[in-house]
């Protein structure tokens, strides 16, 4: 029997739903393995499987391990690895008995809505864990947090509006994106010398959008005109009718919207149409990254880029950042991104809020004391402490913020100017006159 | 409008390429060939593998073209020439190869985007206010070359007749001398070769990566559909059409429906003529 064009549509959308949720790797790095959404691996030092006299304290990460996302999880996975290390040489005290601690990291494949969600579940309902670090999913995890409330630390996103809105439980460990976005237009009109901006965003993805809606934001305020708005589906593979529309306008500079593995394929194709004008994102990509996605003409692409987002640790004026970044680097020969010193954190963070809860279990108490809690010691990022000396103000912990400029005589990166943001405006802004000199 | 046309045809001749395998596929074996994603990502895979051994991108794109070529052959082998006789079980078949194959490249390449370098990927042409880039120009070529080549064979040669019979009918090939199950195997060299193609056309615009293709194949589907299923110029003029379509709403409308506009498209091809622009009726692969 012969089949219609009608069957071969069913069967098309057939593939459209499963390709959706194909990405199933089995991952594994460090010094022990991440595993599918579900199941779960620990991660351990040597010392924390017998603890102290406290015994272990377990808590969870939902990280992008694989997926279109996995330039983010294994890097976060291997400074939690660090920072577990680092946190468990000595331990920490609850309630007068040293604890040491492990992670349960789980894979959510870049698809917070199936794999993420089924690790949730299997790390609140089975395995019982007080806290989880995330990376991805806010709004998704957010209605299950209604059901069973628990801390949720979040090591790297900064949409806007703020994840924080989704709810009480969700904490976030970086500058929102308001903290950082701003810099570039403020960077792009009195450095570059720009009146005129476009913007290549892709649709259907938060961080994008959020950071698109604050450009427009922050060049109305700089009076900066934007030209284009250009937009291309998530999932898109060519550009070219979301760059003509951005070059049709002759801009001074192109905003980039989204994220590393998202925004250097625009990239990549934005040089190959002959665009040769400054190129500003908020993405944090690193050199490594610039050379692994774009190719052998890396160098070439990359020039004339800025990047606005929080400090670096390679870039970061604190020595603590700086050393963490060596170490790093030293350890896994890739160049460490932003996201990197916030995971090494998590655990001192963790520890702090237990210490001060005085429990190791109690996801109430955890919860209202990561609230409380001063910036630990042992942490690397160079958290800007709110008012009296906590962590989190309004659940927000923020490193200072910053623009890299690609140095391309030395094909890496370097801190151009360090600043902070107030009523959406660029304020206390230092420059550095030769950046790429230092590097 | 003329930098949109070129846009358009890029899209159109990067359908028509990946359209052109499945629809070869489906006209033999009426196989809807999810597994062809795959295929494309793992060619991509195996050029650049041969690149960062050292080999000129000549050579590299032929390891790439050729291990198309293979792979496809052993998904006939392996598994859809268990179930020919079962049509229903052949999406279920085509959708678990893909898995498979995906995964096979995440566990061995990594999630992470990689480049595949090429020799003209600087190359940048300016005619008049059009610019054309060195890797859009190749793909256009090497789509041209491919499927002008893949028409010669299937009508010039006796290979190609074989194919197109058993097209036509199996039975009556069956009865005729054909050997039925060698056109089932040629079919999907053929339609891996062409895999290859289109990965190497296409992953310097892009990044290689397990699901690289996907998106594409999407497109590549509705192309397979839009032409008429089983028919090669259908394959092509559909690609065009869909290229052209979605370069033309993405600017004259809004570019984050790109994708969209394709498939508006479709419903508007399929209510007006439901085989498909160029329907094949009882004659397939032509």
């Amino acid at each position: 029997m012969r089949r219609g064009p009608i069957g071969f549509v069913a069967a098309l959308a057939l593939f459209a739903g499963a390709s959706c949720g194909s990405d199933n790797k089995t991952s594994s790095g460090g010094s022990a393995g991440a595993t599918s959404g579900g199941s779960a691996t620990k991660v351990a030092s040597a010392d924390s499987t017998a603890g102290g006299e406290g015994g272990v304290a377990t808590v969870g990460a939902i990280l992008s391990q694989t997926g279109i996302y996995s330039t983010l999880g294994p890097p976060e996975k291997n400074a939690i690895d660090m920072g577990l290390e680092a946190l468990n040489a000595t331990g920490f005290e609850v309630g007068g008995k040293k604890y040491t601690m492990a992670v349960t990291v789980a894979d959510d494949k870049s698809d917070a809505a199936t794999s993420g969600v089924t690790a949730f579940r299997q790390m609140v309902e089975s395995d019982k864990v007080p806290v989880i670090a995330f990376g991805l999913g806010s709004s998704l995890y957010a209605p299950l947090l209604k059901r069973t409330p628990l801390p949720m630390i979040n090591i790297l996103d900064s949409t806007y509006p703020s994840i924080l809105d989704y709810d009480p439980n969700i904490f976030l460990t970086r500058g929102d994106s308001p903290t950082y976005v701003p810099g570039c237009v403020n960077y792009a009109k009195t450095k570059l010398g720009a009146k005129t901006m476009s913007i290549i965003t892709a649709t259907g993805e938060p961080y994008a959008e959020g950071l698109t809606q604050l450009v427009q934001k922050s060049a109305a305020k700089e009076g900066v005109e934007i030209k284009a708005t250009a937009e291309y589906p998530l999932g898109a593979t060519d550009y070219g009718n979301a760059i003509n529309q951005a070059v049709a306008g002759n801009p001074d500079a192109i905003y980039l919207s989204s994220v590393t593995a998202v925004i250097l394929p625009v990239l990549k194709q934005l040089r190959q149409s002959g665009y040769t004008g400054p190129v500003m994102h908020s993405s944090g990509v690193n050199p490594n990254q610039a050379e692994a996605i774009l190719g052998s003409d890396f160098n070439t692409i990359m020039k004339d880029n800025y990047d606005c987002a929080g400090t670096l640790p390679t870039t970061s004026a604190d020595a603590r950042t700086k050393k963490f970044a060596d170490d790093y680097q030293a350890r896994y020969k890739e160049y460490p991104q932003d996201l990197t010193m916030w995971a090494y954190d998590f655990p001192f963070i963790v520890a702090e809020a237990m210490s001060k809860a005085g429990s190791t279990t109690d996801r109430e108490k955890i919860t209202a004391a990561l609230k409380e809690i001063t910036v630990p010691a042992g942490t690397v990022s160079g958290w800007i402490a709110g008012d009296g000396g906590v962590m989190f103000t309004d659940r927000d912990a923020r490193t200072p913020s910053e623009i890299t400029v690609w140095c391309d005589a030395k094909k890496t990166i370097a801190s151009v100017m360090v600043f902070d943001v107030k009523d959406g405006g660029v304020i206390d802004p230092t420059f550095k006159d030769d950046p790429c000199a230092t590097v | 409008m003329g930098q949109v046309l070129v846009n358009g045809i890029f899209l159109g001749c990067l359908f028509a390429v990946v359209a052109v395998g499945l629809t070869l596929v489906f006209g033999v074996m009426e196989v809807p060939n999810f597994a062809h994603s795959g295929i494309i990502a793992l060619s991509a895979y195996a050029t650049l593998e041969a690149s960062d051994r050292g080999a000129p991108f000549v050579i590299a794109a032929l390891v790439g073209v050729a291990a198309g070529g293979v792979l496809s052959v052993l998904t006939e082998v392996l598994a859809y020439r268990w179930v020919r006789n079962k049509p229903t079980a052949a999406p279920a078949v085509a959708l678990g190869l893909l898995l498979v194959l995906q995964n096979s490249a995440l566990r061995l390449y990594g999630g992470e985007g990689k480049a595949l370098n090429t020799p003209y990927q600087s190359a940048l042409w300016r005619v008049g206010g059009v610019s054309l880039s060195g890797v859009k120009v190749a793909l256009i070529l090497l789509t041209v070359v491919s499927l002008a080549t893949l028409a010669t064979v299937l009508a010039k040669t006796s290979l190609g007749r074989a194919v197109r019979a058993v097209a036509q009918d199996r039975e009556a090939a069956a009865m005729l001398g054909i050997p039925v199950q060698r056109q089932y195997t040629l079919a999907f060299l053929i339609a891996g070769l062409l895999a290859g193609v289109s990965a190497i056309a296409y992953a310097p615009t892009f990044q290689v990566t397990p699901y690289m293709a996907d998106e594409v194949l999407l497109s590549a589907f509705v192309v397979v559909v839009l032409g008429g299923l089983g028919s090669v110029w259908g394959a092509i003029a559909g690609g065009l059409v869909l290229g052209i379509v979605e370069s033309l709403g993405a600017a004259y409308i809004s570019s984050s429906y790109q994708s969209a506009f394709g498939f508006i498209a479709l419903v508007v091809i399929l209510v007006a003529r439901p085989g498909g622009l160029l329907a094949p009726n009882a004659r397939r692969i032509a």
